[in-house]
């Protein structure tokens, strides 16, 4: 077996033995291929939502201005084979999250950080 | 106001004619999937100056391969002249004129060193009509 194989076994095992911390999220995930000038909108394909376990490791207020609350997942990168875009949402626990900058993908998982207003 | 301006810009990447170019363009706040790399973001600065007028300027990020000189740049600065310089686009109730343009090579992008910008911008007024 491949290195990336063994990693990403070692993953699936990791979120097996620990199978009561993970969530199960709803990841949204909308291909946009371009922006349309005519209608001032942009060009977004049909949503593709999937459940897919995640670690929730952070969950802070990000700023003392404002009600931005910031959590920061971990996801198995095979869950998400093609992979997450900034126009990509998760809805934990009923509730709409946005990704934002970074995103952080290997061969073995998908870290990302979602934020909203609260 | 503001938004007769925005629409009478957006005509132009609208049209068959800008598309025929071949120059991917997208609008700030949008954030495009594989846009190669080459490139162009486009910016509205507009301030009213009474009721029914306002003047402004048209910024446009001209994103184009780095380490490969600022020819393409300057090229695509003279397509935009094309469709911009002197230039009056009329799409709702008012009138936007278009001046003179400059461009300003602004060095490596800072989030993409692989990319060079360059900014294009060319200054507007905005005529409307009492309403």
């Amino acid at each position: 077996m491949s290195y990336a194989g063994l990693i990403r076994k070692s993953v699936d095992m990791a979120f097996q033995l620990s199978s009561d911390i993970p969530s199960t999220v709803t990841f949204t995930k909308t291909a946009v291929s371009g922006f349309d000038f005519n209608t001032k909108e942009k060009i977004e394909g049909v949503p593709v939502v999937s459940p897919i376990e995640a670690f929730i490791v952070a969950s802070k207020k990000k700023s003392k201005k404002r009600n931005t609350m910031q959590k920061r997942l971990i996801m198995k990168a095979a869950d998400l084979e093609s992979g997450v875009s900034f126009y990509d949402y998760v809805m934990i626990d009923g509730l709409k999250w946005s990704i934002g900058p970074p995103i952080a993908i290997n061969e073995a998982v998908i870290s990302i950080e979602v934020f909203r207003e609260v | 106001m503001y938004t007769d301006i925005e629409s009478d810009i957006f005509s132009v990447f609208g049209d068959a004619a800008w598309s025929a170019e071949s120059v991917s363009t997208y609008p700030s706040n949008f954030i495009p999937e594989n846009p190669g790399s080459e490139f162009l973001r486009v910016t509205i600065l507009s301030a009213a100056r009474d009721m029914r007028s306002a003047s402004g300027q048209l910024i446009i990020d001209i994103f184009t391969p780095a380490g490969e000189g600022q020819s393409r740049a300057i090229a695509i600065a003279d397509i935009l002249d094309r469709f911009f310089r002197n230039k009056s686009l009329k799409t709702g109730l008012g009138t936007t004129q278009f001046f003179l343009s400059s461009i300003v090579p602004a060095g490596p992008d800072m989030d993409n060193p692989s990319l060079y910008r360059s900014n294009y911008s060319i200054s507007f007024n905005y005529f409307g009509v009492q309403q």
